[in-house]
């Protein structure tokens, strides 16, 4: 009884990992798919959103969820300067940028580093300490439940916007053919502002719903985005269902490495998916183009 | 001829040099600098010259460390044993990686060499028997070259261990300098410039690609030798990502595709992360960082490509160089 109660309860859990990751590898596949860029930076973007959630509502004593709107709309800034300050110059050296990406997120992380390096720095919960007992020893606690709904109700509102506005649609044309689109009259530096906004926001936002289930570390976001980019080659580059598909491999792979192998393993479980699939079909799962 | 003499005056001012600065600090920085030497030019052939992007090679290093550490440590193994070992042991894993090169391209190949280089360092810190995970592997003894009957020395002050590694500097070099002037380096040039035309001309693109990896990851192997010997205690963090990525920063720094590139590079960064440390660790980071940046925008080609402008600049054409 007790394995089953522990089955469902790693089921569930995993729903909420699935959730964490997914935001991520949204936001990188867009970038991906429109700018050709792997944007390891975002994830410094995703602990600045954890940290300016953190600090916010700390300093200025203001409602958990406010400090996380504005450190969401902070970081959709930050995104966009990100792209107009450094990535526009690089435009065309594809593997240039990834380089830059690297040299951001490094940057970030240790200014953080020697801000806050060494404090132990947490955000408590709106709910407190409430829990849900849906089942019988199976718990999931109100923070983890938002984290799942807010993460499927923001899924939802990307596909909205890409699949019914018209600079969704732009934002989609741009990443099937970009010269063709480019000769379309799509403003080619409107677009990026716009997917690079989504994407720091998502990531942002992702860090600030997680900011209260853990401790603060600037070296968090490193190791996010990395599951959030095997997540999008396993899933397929460019493609938003490849990118929640992949976010459900990769958590519950990760969840049950964790439960029944050994921790130390997670990473290596999710790499090894990540060269099988890149071995057997390199576009990813679901991903349609080369 | 101009060339021979600026050789013979590094090569002279190399050998002079822990005579100028005599103590002992600087002279452990400047084996530190041997040893990124021969880790940044072993890495250009792969990034400079082939055009393949490797973000593993901190791991090829470790590999080379680990293996020539444990022998040296469990087996009172030489150096040239240890030379030995750590050169097949990275040359494996170099092909391991190279091998899947041949299938992936552009961002997909740089992602696999960069988490293969992550794998390495979760091995390292995770199999606790062998390589004692997070707390290292403590107490490597010196080098020791012996030939039985002949001679046996036992590289042991900082001093004695600045010249081992400047021979293997110049051993690297050479044989850089060879190999990219051979038919094969020629191979490796057009495999960058265009690999599909030099596929079409008859170059074995797939055979030179992991070619590469297995030379560079063996040279790499090398270093790790020399530099487990010389720090007499590694740990996993030494080899993780950031370092892999460092190596490339010097590579780029320097200048990509050239022998003074790394060389410059190397020195640069390594007393640039010296004085850095006055601060902190953190705030070397992101000089570090920014710097990288700052070189991707603005000077993708490096001093040396600086270097070489300006000459081309004084000189007129005449002073254009085949990289």
């Amino acid at each position: 009884m007790t394995e089953t109660a522990l089955f469902i309860q790693y089921l569930l859990s995993g729903l909420y990992i699935t959730g964490k990751y997914a935001l991520p590898a949204i936001g990188l596949t867009l970038i991906f798919g429109v700018m050709g860029i792997a944007d390891f930076a975002q994830g410094a973007l995703y602990m600045l959103g954890a940290l300016f959630t953190f600090y916010i509502a700390t300093r200025f004593q203001v409602n958990y969820f406010l400090a996380l709107l504005i450190a969401t709309l902070l970081l959709v800034l930050i995104g966009i300067l990100n792209n107009s300050i450094i990535y526009k110059r690089l435009r065309g050296f594809e593997i240039n940028t990834l380089i830059a990406a690297l040299g951001i997120l490094l940057v970030i992380e240790n200014i953080v580093v020697a801000i806050f390096g060494g404090k132990y720095l947490t955000v408590p919960s709106p709910f407190g300490e409430t829990k849900f007992e849906p089942l019988p020893r199976v718990i999931i606690t109100a923070q983890e439940l938002l984290i799942v709904f807010a993460s499927f109700s923001l899924i939802f509102l990307v596909w909205v916007f890409l699949n019914k506005t018209k600079t969704g649609k732009a934002l989609r044309a741009m990443s099937q053919d970009r010269d063709a689109a480019t000769l379309m009259g799509i403003n080619i530096d409107r677009i990026s502002s716009v997917t690079f906004g989504i994407a720091a926001g998502l990531a942002g936002i992702d860090g600030a719903l997680v900011a209260p289930t853990q401790v603060i570390l600037p070296q968090m976001g490193a190791m996010v985005i990395l599951k959030a980019f095997v997540i999008t080659v396993v899933g397929g580059m460019g493609s938003i269902w490849g990118a929640v598909g992949g976010a459900f491999i990769i958590g519950y792979t990760e969840i049950f490495t964790v439960a029944y192998l050994s921790p130390a393993y997670s990473s290596f479980i999710a790499f090894a998916i990540l060269i099988v699939v890149l071995l057997v079909k390199p576009e990813g799962i679901w991903g349609d183009r080369t | 001829m101009k060339r021979w003499i600026l050789i013979a005056l590094a090569v002279a001012f190399s050998l002079f040099l822990p005579f100028i600065f005599k103590d002992d600090y600087y002279r452990y920085l400047f084996v530190m600098m041997g040893i990124n030497i021969i880790l940044v030019s072993s890495l250009d052939i792969l990034v400079g010259y082939t055009g393949s992007i490797s973000m593993a090679h901190a791991a090829f290093w470790g590999v080379g460390a680990y293996g020539s550490a444990l022998l040296a440590i469990h087996y009172h193994v030489g150096l040239i044993g240890g030379l030995f070992v750590s050169i097949f042991v990275s040359m494996i894993f170099g092909i391991l990686i190279g091998y899947p090169s041949l299938r992936l391209k552009g961002h997909y190949f740089v992602i696999v060499t960069f988490i293969f280089g992550i794998i390495i360092e979760i091995l390292l810190r995770n199999l606790v028997q062998i390589t004692r995970g997070p707390m290292g592997l403590p107490g490597i003894p010196p080098a020791r070259l012996e030939i039985p009957g002949l001679l046996k020395i036992v590289f042991s002050s900082t001093l004695s261990y600045y010249y081992l590694v400047l021979v293997f500097v110049f051993i690297i070099l050479i044989l850089k300098v060879r190999l990219i002037h051979s038919k094969m380096g020629r191979a490796l040039i057009s495999i960058r410039e265009d690999e599909i035309l030099a596929e079409s001309v008859g170059v074995n693109t797939a055979f030179y690609k992991v070619l590469t990896f297995a030379i560079s990851s063996s040279f790499a192997g090398i270093a790790g030798t020399l530099y487990s010997h010389f720090i007499s205690f590694i740990g996993p963090e030494t080899f993780s990502f950031f370092k892999s990525f460092e190596l490339f920063v010097m590579n780029l720094v320097g200048g990509k595709a050239t022998l003074v590139g790394p060389i410059l590079g190397s020195c640069a960064l390594i007393l640039l992360e010296e004085w850095a440390k006055i601060f902190s660790p953190a705030i070397a980071r992101v000089v570090y960082g920014i710097i990288l940046i700052l070189f991707i925008i603005y000077m993708p080609l490096g001093i040396a490509g600086l270097i070489s402008k300006l000459k081309t600049k004084v000189m007129g054409k005449r002073g254009h160089e085949i990289t």
